[in-house]
């Protein structure tokens, strides 16, 4: 990188300035006999190419519609990562797209046919071999338990609704059923595929066939967790069996590249529920395919994340030390790429820990949490986006951070919201009261993790957060734990129909 | 070290020296009108005096190495740019924003002093190329006195910097009744023809514009003019706006008309340095009627079996 010294500038302190460029020096002296160093410039550091769902901001910015593209698809554009069937090689990707389609709709009526409860079973015992594999997250939100209550709490209070005809609850002769809409496609997101997983298992469990298109950057995670039901077997209470090979034949993974335009059609088109996850370009990319005119759409776009800290929750030392281990993990989680994960933290002063200590504290924290949530990835270019925010921070505020760039803490008293650093870079904001985040919060802002033990003073946070278009506060330590509703979207009702018999009104 | 009094700063005895000359004394200067500036932000800058602290960095200390100087990133002239002013807000005369090619400039604040020095460098270091005297400048850019102005933008400020070394004037950067801009080949042309053609002039324009508006329109034209021998072609600012039009369609070597070669590498686009010399990219100019370099120049590159040789760089003291 190239760095200039002058002794030119005396309105401003550019007299040692650290460029974005990059450069070499030369060894061979000037032919025209000029004194001095001699470099080339080849070109800018690129922009690091981290991307994450909190680009709403600058997506906000810049928005512009695609331009055409020129794309000729390929034959071999399409790949199978999971499918129970086999696709002609001499077909073309859309025959063999049409074929799997097909082939998923085959078995719906099996589907169909699984109590609720075999299929919360099967997922349980699915559950605790992921466990095994680090997703801990996912493990406890899919234990038997944790289901039947997203059920219930789905299906209007009563997870029969699915298996069968029930009376409305204040009627015996007017009956109530759920059916599932058919095929659900999904579009899942590179940075939060596991957040893809919350979706799908409810749409198994609402019993729906699922086509999943998984992002480029999957790298066999989706696969892994799937085939944890090969050979799998779960045998209800009442000695029903249900195998996890069945299962299986009713979903699909799929890869195709984005420009694929006419695969994503067909999957669009043939979708009787379509879910998109991920940042502006590739849900906009799904909201701009036909769709059948009646099917649902559920996106779960880009968003933005940021924290704020009451005074109360600062009380003691032991308070805040554990606060700070909660902190970390939600920065480190996802690597901050989450639509959940915070970049901002707005902390009140007036505490018996003063926000200053907050970002000791936090930095003996992240220190402590990154030896068991290393991070994935550090190019050049997020090494140089990190130690330039860091820049700024030496004049205007202050810096903890690990020497290897890993995480960081800047510090200020200013009350903005800054765009996304990622790369675990967290801006905190000394504030007079955790009201004054308030300002920053639109339908861009998705979640609020809040620590504040008042629930009167968290409740009132709360209605004025939600009302300006906040979806979720949840505690800090918990951002990315994926609940429902999410993004004010209760999912399971999106993936079934409502039927009725008899009645009405009586 | 005893602070001089303003006529006879360290920096004054240093513009007294060609900009390329390089000894002992030079340094000695340079490093002695390095720490004035440093000390100078250090006691009127509080962001900067904080700076400094966090870097355990004594600008009083006599500077033994530039590299122990803790370097400003250029995105603090992003962020704070308008908040860094080391003189009062009084003394501020003007502030320079850079063109933000990658989303938000970075702006500096000028007092009367610095815009002084800084003309003063351009002037010498722009003369140690084109010479002293004053010659015909062939400006492929938009008149900033004709009704299309406004598609100048901020290449004004630019351009105007450098009329002060020219004697004679054309725009042949001109703009239809929609305002779409289009080199103008023939009133070129006609410029040239009326040229004395022993006298060298200047070729001046915004790299991307070169590329991207006259390299094209010559081409296409099937036109070629002959300028006087030893001129020179000056273009500043970025590549970025051609970085799409690279990928796409870089031009064949075969193809790239000899009349003006230059490289990505030779447009120096430091955005966040402010001194107008850093931005100067003379490059080997050619005659373009015959392909080949031209003798007389001081840029002459040399073997002429080698259609591109390694465009020459400008050396540029850092």
């Amino acid at each position: 990188m190239l760095e200039f010294i002058t002794p030119i500038p005396h309105s401003y302190p550019g007299n040692a300035v650290l460029t974005d460029d990059i450069g070499v020096i030369l060894d061979e002296p000037c032919p025209y006999q000029r004194a001095g160093t001699r470099f080339q410039i080849l070109g800018r550091l690129k922009k690091a190419e981290v991307r994450g769902c909190g680009d709403v901001l600058s997506n906000k910015l810049t928005f512009q519609t695609s331009t055409t593209s020129h794309y000729v698809p390929q034959k071999e554009d399409l790949k199978p990562l999971l499918f129970s069937s086999y696709l002609s090689a001499t077909n073309t990707s859309e025959q063999n797209l049409q074929f799997i389609i097909s082939e998923l709709k085959s078995h719906a009526e099996w589907l169909k046919k699984q109590p609720i409860d075999a299929l919360i079973g099967l997922i349980g015992a699915a559950a605790t071999k992921w466990g095994a594999a680090n997703e801990l997250f996912l493990s406890t939100w899919c234990q038997p338990k944790h289901l039947e209550s997203v059920v219930e709490f789905g299906l209007r209070g009563n997870k029969q609704y699915i298996d069968q005809f029930l009376p409305f609850y204040n009627s015996e002769k007017h009956f109530l059923k759920a059916n599932p809409r058919g095929l659900t496609c999904h579009w899942l997101a590179g940075n939060v595929q596991i957040l893809g997983m919350f979706a799908l298992v409810q749409s198994i469990l609402t019993k729906n066939v699922n086509l999943l298109k998984v992002s480029a950057r999957d790298n066999g995670v989706f696969v892994s967790l799937l085939n944890v039901f090969k050979g799998l077997e779960y045998t209800t209470e009442t000695n029903y069996i249900i195998k996890g090979d069945d299962l299986l034949k009713t979903i699909a993974l799929i890869y195709f590249p984005r420009e694929a335009a006419n695969l994503g059609k067909i999957m669009s088109m043939e979708a009787d529920c379509r879910i998109a996850w991920g940042g502006r370009e590739s849900v906009e990319t799904v909201s701009t395919y036909p769709a059948k005119f009646d099917g649902e759409t559920v996106i779960f776009g880009p968003k933005l994340s940021f924290s704020v800290i009451n005074r109360e929750a600062l009380s003691s030392e032991q308070e805040v030390k554990k606060l700070t281990r909660k902190m970390a993990v939600d920065v480190f989680v996802f690597d901050q790429t989450g639509c959940a994960s915070p970049h901002n933290l707005y902390i009140e002063k007036g505490g018996n820990i003063s926000p200053k200590a907050f970002c000791e504290a936090l930095s003996l924290a992240m220190n402590n949490v990154e030896a068991q949530m290393p991070i994935t990835t550090l190019t050049p270019e997020q090494v140089s986006a990190v130690h330039s925010i860091r820049g700024v921070y030496d004049f205007k505020g202050m810096v903890y951070g690990s020497d290897s760039m890993s995480w960081t803490i800047l510090y200020d008293d200013r009350n903005e919201l800054k765009k996304p650093v990622y790369s675990r870079v967290l801006f905190v904001h000394e504030v007079e009261s955790i009201n004054d985040a308030l300002i920053h919060i639109d339908d861009s802002i998705q979640t609020i993790g809040l620590a504040c033990p008042d629930i009167e003073k968290a409740k009132a946070f709360a209605i004025e957060a939600t009302n300006r278009g906040v979806s979720r506060c949840p505690l800090i330590g918990r951002m990315l734990n994926f609940e429902m509703p999410w993004d004010g979207i209760v999912l399971i009702d999106r993936l079934v129909k409502w039927n009725t018999l008899g009645g009405p009104l009586c | 070290m005893e602070t001089p009094k303003l006529d006879q700063l360290y920096i004054d005895q240093l513009f007294e020296k060609s900009p390329y000359q390089h000894d002992a004394q030079v340094d000695e200067l340079f490093l002695n009108a390095l720490q004035e500036e440093l000390v100078f932000h250090y006691e009127n800058n509080a962001f900067y005096k904080q700076f400094c602290e966090r870097k355990q960095f004594n600008p009083y200390q006599k500077i033994q190495d530039i590299a122990s100087i803790p370097p400003v990133s250029v995105s603090v002239f992003k962020e704070l740019g308008f908040e860094l002013n080391s003189v009062s807000k009084e003394d501020v005369k003007f502030a320079l924003q850079s063109s933000a090619t990658s989303g938000i400039p970075s702006t500096i604040v000028v007092d009367k002093i610095t815009a002084k020095r800084q003309a003063k460098a351009m002037v010498k270091v722009i003369q140690d190329f084109i010479g002293r005297e004053s010659k015909p400048f062939l400006i492929m850019d938009v008149d900033p006195n004709s009704a299309h102005k406004k598609l100048l933008g901020a290449r004004y400020a630019a351009v105007s910097g450098y009329l002060k070394f020219a004697n004679k004037i054309g725009y042949f950067l001109k703009a239809d009744q929609n305002d779409r801009s289009y080199f103008d080949v023939e009133s070129i042309n006609e410029f040239v023809t009326n040229l004395d053609p022993e006298k060298p002039v200047v070729v001046f324009g915004f790299t991307y514009i070169l590329f991207s508006e006259v390299l094209k329109s010559v081409e296409q034209s099937g036109l070629t003019f002959k300028l006087p021998a030893g001129s020179k072609v000056i273009h500043i600012g970025g590549w970025k706006k051609l970085e799409s039009e690279r990928s796409t369609k870089r031009p064949s070597t075969k193809k790239r008309p000899d009349a003006l070669v230059w490289k990505k590498s030779m447009s120096l686009t430091s955005t966040a340095l402010p001194n107008k010399w850093a931005s100067i990219t003379p490059i080997a100019p050619a005659d373009a009627s015959t392909r080949q370099p031209i003798p007389n120049s001081s840029f002459a590159t040399s073997s002429p079996n080698k259609p591109y040789p390694p465009a020459k760089k400008a050396c540029l003291n850092s």
